[in-house]
C-alpha cells in the first residue's frame, strides 16, 4: 500500500519509444505496384517499386 | 468528480503487451509506444482491461494517471494520418484482357477466356483522354497494365505506351508505366521494350518449385515454375530491375521456406495473401479457424526469421517486414488502406470503369463508364471506406495500422464495402502484434538498424499518392 502514496504528478515523464521519421509518405493502390508493401492483409500487390 | 469510465482507456483504444519482461503500451490512436514500468500505471491498465474487476486506485489517482497519460501523448510528435476524399486521378489500370495462358487457383479473376473481354486501342484512347480531362493539373500519371495475362496482348500495350507518351510529351507531362505480369510470355523484343520504356515490373511468383506449382500452373496442369526462373535469369542477365509478388494462401505451412527461397535467390520480393474470393475455391482463399492457428506459428517463425537477419546485419530483400518496423517507429497511421477509387481507376474492355482492378467481374460494381463518366452514389461506396466509416474498426487497436483492410475483401465475404472479414481480422491483428514486438527486439538490439532501414529502402515520394 505504500505505492499508493507516491505522488503521481512526480512520476517521470513516459518516454515514447518509437519517435522515428520518414520522409516517404505511404500510400497507394494496394495490387498494382505502388502502394507502400506494409499491407498485412488483403491484395497488396506490391511492389514495381518506388517508381523511377 | 465525473464517472470513473471517463478516465480510463477502452479495452481496444491500446494495446498492453511484454517484450523480454518488459511491459509496453501501444496506442492505437497515436501509435505512440511507451514503456510502463511503474506498478499505479500496471494497475491502470488492468483497470482499463477490466473495469469491473476490483482494484486498489482510488478515482483521484485513476483520474491523475489518466491525465499523465494523455499529456504524455500530446508532448509527442502528432500522428500522420493519411487520407484521400474524393477522387484525385492520376493513374489508370487497363485491364488489356481477362485471358490467362495460366489457370492460377486463387486468381479473382473468373471471368477468362473470353474473346469479347480483351481491350480495344479505341477504348485505351478514350480512357487516357478521360484521364487528362479528369485530372488536367497533374504533373505525372501512370498506367498499369493488368490482366488476365497483359502480355498476352503485348502489341496492344505497345501501341498505348507510344500513344501515351505522345500525348503526354506534347503536354509537358511525365508518365510511368506498370506491369503486373505471370512472367511466363515473353522474348528479346518484349523484354526490350519493357527496358526502353523504363518499366516497373512485376512477376508472380509463389516460392520455391513444389509451393510454386502447386497453385501457379499452366491449363495442361503443368506448372509454371520453371518458365518464370528462365525470365528471372534474363532480366537479371539484363539488368533490368523488378519485383516479385508472392502470394501466400492458407495451406502454405512453411512460411520461412518462401521467404529463404527468396532471400537465397536475393530477389526483391513482397508477400500478399491470395484475395479473398468466393467464386474460386473459397478453401483456397479463406482462413478457418485451424488456418489462423496454424498461420500464427508460422508468423512468430518468420518474425524469428527476419529478427535473425535483422541483428545479424544481412541483406534483407523482402519489403513487407522492414516497411512494417519503418511504419512503427515512424508512427505512420493510415485512415484508409487504399488509394484505389481515389488516385486510381481500372477501366475494362467494355469501356467500364471499376475503382479496383479485383473486382472487375462484379457488375453490381461498376462505378462507371468512358462516356457518361463516373456515378458519384456508387463510387461513394467502391473505395476504400477508411477506419471513421467501419464500425469493426472502432472497436480494434490496430485500427491505424491496418486502416481497415481491403473494401474488395469486405465486399465479396459481406456484400458491402464497409464489414470486413473477421477471418481477414484476425491475421492482420496477428501480424501487426508480432511486428510491433519484433519492433522492440530490434530496436533494442540494434536501434540503428531504422536509419540503415530507411537507406536501403530508398524511398523516393511516389507521384501517385496524395
Amino acid at each position: 500500500m505504500k505505492r499508493k502514496e507516491k505522488k503521481i504528478e512526480k512520476f517521470p515523464k513516459l518516454e515514447q519509444i518509437n519517435k522515428g521519421t520518414l520522409k516517404h509518405v505511404f500510400g497507394g493502390t494496394a495490387c498494382t505496384g505502388v502502394c507502400d508493401g506494409t499491407i498485412v492483409a488483403g491484395c497488396c500487390y506490391y511492389l514495381a517499386g518506388p517508381l523511377k | 468528480m465525473k464517472n470513473i469510465n471517463n478516465y480510463l482507456y477502452k479495452k481496444n483504444d491500446f494495446l498492453r503487451y511484454n517484450v523480454d519482461n518488459k511491459e509496453y503500451v501501444f496506442f492505437s490512436d497515436t501509435l505512440q509506444i511507451f514503456k510502463i514500468d511503474n506498478e499505479d500505471l500496471i494497475d491502470f491498465f488492468n483497470l482499463c482491461n477490466n473495469p469491473q474487476k476490483e482494484n486498489n486506485l482510488k478515482i483521484e489517482n485513476i483520474k491523475s494517471l489518466f491525465d499523465f497519460l494523455e499529456n504524455s501523448k500530446k508532448e509527442s510528435k502528432p500522428i500522420e494520418k493519411l487520407s484521400i476524399d474524393g477522387l484525385k486521378l492520376n493513374s489508370l489500370i487497363f485491364h488489356l484482357t481477362n485471358d490467362c495462358n495460366l489457370k492460377c487457383s486463387y486468381c479473382f479473376i473468373f471471368e477468362k477466356e473470353n474473346k469479347e473481354k480483351k481491350m480495344t486501342f479505341n477504348t485505351a484512347k478514350k480512357a487516357i483522354d478521360f484521364l487528362l480531362k479528369k485530372s488536367p493539373d497533374e504533373k505525372t500519371y501512370s498506367i498499369m497494365f493488368f490482366g488476365g495475362e497483359p502480355l498476352l496482348e503485348y502489341k496492344l500495350m505497345k501501341d498505348i505506351v507510344n500513344y501515351s507518351k505522345k500525348i503526354m510529351d506534347e503536354r509537358g507531362k511525365k508518365i510511368y508505366f506498370t506491369i503486373t505480369t505471370n512472367g511466363t510470355i515473353f522474348n528479346n523484343e518484349i523484354i526490350s521494350f519493357l527496358k526502353e520504356n523504363n518499366f516497373n515490373i512485376l512477376i508472380s511468383l509463389d516460392g520455391p518449385e513444389d509451393i510454386h506449382n502447386k497453385h501457379r500452373i499452366y491449363k495442361n496442369n503443368k506448372g509454371s515454375f520453371s518458365k518464370i526462373i528462365e525470365l528471372v535469369e534474363l532480366l537479371k542477365n539484363s539488368d533490368i530491375s523488378f519485383n516479385i509478388r508472392n502470394t501466400i494462401t492458407p495451406d502454405n505451412e512453411n512460411i520461412v521456406c518462401i521467404m529463404d527461397f527468396f532471400e537465397k535467390s536475393k530477389l526483391n520480393y513482397g508477400f500478399g495473401f491470395a484475395m479473398n474470393s468466393k467464386e474460386v475455391n473459397e478453401k483456397i482463399t479463406s482462413y478457418k479457424n485451424n488456418d489462423i492457428e496454424n498461420f500464427k506459428t508460422n508468423y512468430k517463425k518468420l518474425i524469428d526469421y527476419f529478427y535473425n537477419k535483422i541483428i545479424n546485419k544481412e541483406e534483407i530483400y523482402n519489403s513487407n517486414i522492414p516497411n512494417c518496423l519503418l511504419r512503427i517507429d515512424a508512427q505512420i497511421g493510415k485512415e484508409a488502406a487504399c488509394t484505389s477509387g481515389k488516385s486510381t481507376l481500372s477501366i475494362t474492355s467494355d469501356d467500364s470503369i471499376y475503382s479496383c482492378q479485383c473486382i472487375i467481374n462484379h457488375n453490381d460494381a461498376k462505378i462507371g463508364n468512358l462516356f457518361d463518366g463516373i456515378d458519384t452514389n456508387k463510387h461513394s461506396v467502391f473505395q476504400a471506406q477508411g477506419v471513421k466509416n467501419i464500425i469493426e474498426c472502432q472497436n480494434c487497436w490496430c485500427r491505424y495500422l491496418c486502416s481497415g483492410g481491403c473494401y474488395y475483401e469486405h465486399y465479396i465475404e459481406n456484400n458491402t464495402t464497409n464489414i470486413p472479414a473477421a477471418f481477414k481480422c484476425e491475421i492482420t491483428k496477428i501480424q501487426w502484434e508480432y511486428l510491433i514486438k519484433l519492433y522492440h527486439s530490434v530496436k533494442n538490439v540494434l536501434p540503428e538498424y531504422f536509419d540503415t532501414a530507411k537507406e536501403i529502402t530508398k524511398y523516393e515520394k511516389i507521384p501517385f499518392i496524395a
